[in-house]
């Protein structure tokens, strides 16, 4: 039983102010922090990361682990199945498999992000000029106009048949298939860029600096490019394994990058004949490189497209 | 009306493709006939060069050229001295379009059937499960799943004919080897629009109605999920057809994509521009027909060029 | 008059990436044959999560406790399957939601969404129904109804796919319609309109509606009876009378003059309420308005107020009705006592 005492103070007012009255129990994070701890949190995507971390390691270290060149041939060890001295095995030619694959490596991976990079860097020009000229007078209408019925044509010209014209007629090597990929690579990135730049200047922030007079190269720079960078990182580790698969398909093909420059393409494209009498070696590393490596890149896009989009939150 | 302007897109883009084909075919350094220049007499080569219209003025090469594609003549080929571009298509395309086909059918049914599933199922085990096979679906090229395919199949377990062509035996693997890909990519696709979708107001207001939950998937959830997946079918089918390159040569399937990539390696250009150009306009017709459809089955989306 | 729907201690709390969110804490109403309730509370009080309860519209998964009793004409819904409850859903009582423009499935014709119901539960061929569906639209007030039996959604303004909502949830003629803020989404005339169709069914058909909305004019226009909601919880409830000419509960009293008013004889200056309601991942043991209550009391921090009979029909939960507190006159003395010995 309370006593009167007891009762009165239970009774006491409360002062406002000293109550938590905007109590919010779940603790506000800034967007970088969000997104990284998201990755994090994904296994997966940072499974992916580490993967990639690896391959970019070994395809720098990798040859010089052993004593043999890729291109290093001996014919009486041709086509030994992986052993203590030749961990990958060898090719018919007696060139080591494991320096080969990692200088492999080297070589698709430089021609996908190359070729990506190109293309974003590409990509973004005409849809950053096209997306900002957009509604800017007669004149900025018309750039985009013009720009965009360019992007209509070229995004429904088959891409990789176009690639494959320009590399029969030029001389194959690593450049020619640098350039190849990215001339047509970049259309579907001018659309995003542009497509994003246009949502970005309706926002208000947008309006004010222009209205405060300041210069365009500064607004582009301080407000519309941080936030498509996540659009573009997004966008690339899409596009650089594709690219990467574009080239092994070409390799595959036979317009790929010449002996003895290898790429996991053209070991593919090799092997191809032996498949049958059991070399499983042959086609397998390449193979398994090419196959682990887009793994990688996707599982960390998706990662990261799921970190970064707003959707996924509850 | 809406149509007509993308028709002409479509015909402005063929054109695009023929003339960079032609332009491309004269910036081959070098005589197509320099490897023939030593087994014919100079008159003879004369002769060839003039029936290949080579001697003319470019200008009217090129006339020549678009008139020749509008009859659908696209010249004999280099290699094959007694057959002309036109019959190696004829003869090639039936396998490839059956290859195609079944490779279509066999990513769009189970694509679709297996990304439904997983969404009905999300975060669970069979959604789980497939993704992940979804994931290394998209990862694994089908130039690298095709010999694995033959080695267990056919060399080992001797289910199924190693290559060529001919009974229906032979059409499952290179199909399957063609389809992976695109399943994989289907399935990841038409799961995270049945995500969106069930996530909308519509679907809720369905089941208040009552009427279970079968008819809430299907004429609700499916229905609108799958349009997004429409509009991707065009660049999906260009990318079967540009499979078929790599899948019927590791094959040996007598089909049109085995004809180019040899004629790539024999460097036979009027094949390889030809086919080029056979391809192209085939797949950008492909587009235009996916992309009407697509506007005609989403009721939202009007025909007329009332605020395209 | 009997009671359609009895909701007695409700309680259901759902899984977040927060956490465990207890969005309905306790909850009882009762709804009567032919009468209009209002739930009223402001958006996150538990309002709607309460209306898809008792439809059983919520996702399994999403549901982490459920408890309480739910009857409607005597029966028990709680615990019912899925497959159980179907002979509720769309019959028995239907329901109409916010917003109208994402409401409707865009690729389905209008009609062919509103005879849905009536083939499934009135096994009606789709002649007869397509007919019955044009007399609904006949009376929603839509004009041309064969003609706007073949369009599709996006072909109607924001107001006519709210009555297209309210035929489909006539459809196979519901005893109890809930109608979760059918009028927030429009604009004033035709919030309006849509709440003359509410009446006319009331009257006319007899159907019983829970109107769930945090505009208390609207509760003025159509209720019969209020409850109203804070953080999960009730706590006031009572005729339409009761609420608005003798309001009990601060939260009640507070939401009445952060009103504009018509009649007020000189400016009043409009009182918003200030703060934001508790989340309610980890919800106080004390009376949940308290940090916003203008006259919150120590007992307010510490413990859940008994219910208050204030009529027949009133009932209020708050320790300002305990028979021990000191009047308002005492307590400001107190209050002013406290401010001294602070200064000195």
């Amino acid at each position: 039983m309370a006593t009167l005492s007891e009762e009165r103070s239970l009774f006491r007012p409360v002062q406002k102010h000293s109550l938590d009255n905007e109590q919010i129990k779940r603790p506000l994070t800034k967007q970088w922090k969000m997104t990284i701890t998201s990755i994090l949190k994904n296994k997966l995507a940072l499974l992916g990361m580490i993967i990639l971390f690896v391959i970019v390691v070994m395809a720098i270290i990798g040859p010089h682990l052993v004593p043999y060149n890729y291109s290093d041939q001996s014919l009486t060890n041709g086509n030994i199945a992986p052993n203590s001295q030749h961990w990958f095995g060898t090719d018919d030619l007696g060139r080591d498999m494991w320096s080969r694959t990692w200088y492999g490596a080297r070589i698709s991976l430089t021609i996908g992000v190359a070729a990506a990079l190109i293309d974003i860097f590409i990509g973004l020009v005409v849809g950053g000029v096209s997306g900002y000229m957009a509604g800017r007078g007669k004149i900025g209408d018309r750039i985009d106009n013009i720009l965009m019925r360019l992007v209509e044509v070229l995004y429904s010209i088959p891409y990789l048949l176009v690639v494959i014209l320009l590399l029969v007629i030029m001389k194959p090597g690593l450049k020619t298939i640098i350039i190849a990929l990215s001339i047509t690579g970049w259309v579907s990135m001018a659309r995003i860029v542009r497509g994003q730049i246009l949502q970005l200047k309706e926002q208000e922030y947008v309006a004010a600096a222009q209205k405060l007079g300041t210069p365009h190269y500064k607004i582009i720079l301080r407000h519309l490019f941080p936030n498509m960078l996540g659009i573009i990182i997004v966008n690339l580790t899409f596009t650089i394994p594709n690219a990467i698969f574009a080239e092994s398909f070409l390799s595959f093909i036979g317009l790929g990058v010449q002996a003895p420059i290898a790429s996991w393409g053209t070991m593919c494209n090799d092997a191809l004949g032996v498949i049958l009498s059991g070399q499983w070696w042959r086609l397998f590393f390449p193979g398994f490189m090419i196959s682990l490596t887009m793994f990688a890149f996707n599982v960390f896009g998706d990662g990261l497209q799921d970190a970064l989009d707003p959707h996924s939150r509850d | 009306m809406l149509i007509l302007k993308r028709f002409i897109m479509m015909a402005v883009t063929i054109w695009v493709i023929v003339t960079v084909t032609f332009v491309i075919m004269h910036v081959i350094p070098g005589d197509p006939f320099a490897s023939d220049s030593t087994n014919y007499p100079p008159e003879v080569l004369a002769n060839m060069r003039s029936a290949y219209h080579l001697d003319e003025p470019l200008p009217i090469q090129y006339v020549d050229y678009l008139r020749d594609l509008c009859t659908l003549d696209l010249g004999p080929s280099i290699e094959f001295k007694s057959r002309s571009v036109n019959q190696l298509i004829a003869d090639g395309f039936p396998a490839s379009a059956l290859l195609g086909l079944q490779a279509l059918v066999i990513a769009v049914f189970f694509g679709l059937l297996f990304g439904i599933v997983a969404a009905l199922n999300h975060n669970g085990i069979v959604d789980y499960i497939v993704m992940g096979l979804a994931i290394i679906g998209i990862s694994v090229p089908s130039f690298i799943l095709a010999p694995l395919l033959i080695k267990y199949f056919s060399v080992e377990w001797k289910l199924l004919p190693v290559a060529s062509w001919g009974t229906w035996r032979h059409s499952i693997l290179p199909s399957l080897s063609l389809a992976l890909m695109p399943m994989a990519i289907i399935a990841r696709f038409i799961r995270s629009s049945m995500l969106e979708v069930l996530n909308q107001n519509y679907i809720k207001t369905a089941d208040a109605k009552g009427i279970g939950i079968v008819s809430i998937i299907v004429k609700h959830a499916i229905r609108n999920a799958i349009i997004p997946v429409i509009s991707f079918l065009g660049p999906l089918i260009a990318a079967l057809i540009t499979g078929t390159f790599v899948v019927e040569k590791i094959f040996a399937i007598p089909g049109l994509g085995k004809y180019f990539v040899d004629s790539i390696f024999n460097r036979d250009y009027p094949v390889i521009l030809g086919t080029t150009v056979f391809f192209s306009v085939v797949l950008i017709i492909v587009l235009f027909v996916a992309d009407l459809s697509y506007r005609l089955i989403d009721p939202r989306i009007k025909l007329s060029s009332k605020g395209d | 008059m009997s009671a359609l729907l009895e909701v007695k201690d409700l309680t259901v709390s759902l899984k977040s990436h927060g956490g465990e969110v207890q969005a309905v804490r306790g909850v009882d109403f009762v709804v009567n044959e032919g009468e209009v309730l209002a739930i009223v509370g402001e958006s996150g009080c538990g309002k709607s999560v309460t209306a898809q309860t008792i439809m059983g519209l919520l996702p399994k998964k999403l549901i982490k406790r459920q408890s309480g009793s739910i009857r409607f004409q005597g029966q028990e819904l709680m615990g019912l399957s899925r497959s159980q409850l179907r002979k509720y859903k769309g019959a028995q009582m239907s329901m109409v939601f916010q917003d109208p423009m994402t409401s409707l499935n865009p690729t389905m014709k209008i009609g062919h969404q509103i005879i849905e119901g009536i083939v499934k539960h009135q096994k009606l061929s789709k002649k007869v129904a397509k007919q019955k569906a044009i007399e609904l639209l006949h009376l929603v007030g839509i004009p041309h109804p064969e003609e706007r039996y073949r369009q599709y959604p996006h072909e109607l303004s924001g107001g006519m796919r709210q009555r297209v909502l309210i035929a489909i949830a006539l459809s196979c003629h519901p005893k109890l319609i809930i109608a979760d803020e059918p009028t927030t989404a429009l604009d004033v005339t035709v919030q309006a309109q849509i709440l003359d169709i509410l009446k006319d069914l009331k009257t006319r058909l007899k159907t019983s509606i829970i109107l769930i909305t945090h505009d208390l004019g609207v509760v003025a226009e159509i209720a019969q009876r209020v409850i109203v909601m804070y953080a999960g919880k009730v706590v006031e409830k009572g005729t339409v009378e009761d609420i608005l000419e003798h309001p009990n509960h601060p939260y009640t009293k507070a939401l009445l003059s952060s009103l504009p008013r018509t009649d007020a004889k000189e400016k009043i200056r409009l009182k918003p309420i200030e703060g934001t309601p508790p989340d309610l991942y980890s919800p106080p043991k004390g009376c949940p308005f308290a940090p916003r209550c203008d006259n919150a009391m120590e007992i307010c921090l510490q413990g859940m107020p008994k219910e208050t009979r204030l009529s027949d029909s009133h009932i209020s939960h708050c320790w300002l009705n305990d028979e021990r507190c000191p009047s308002l006159k005492e307590r400001l003395m107190l209050l002013n006592a406290e401010e001294g010995r602070k200064q000195a």
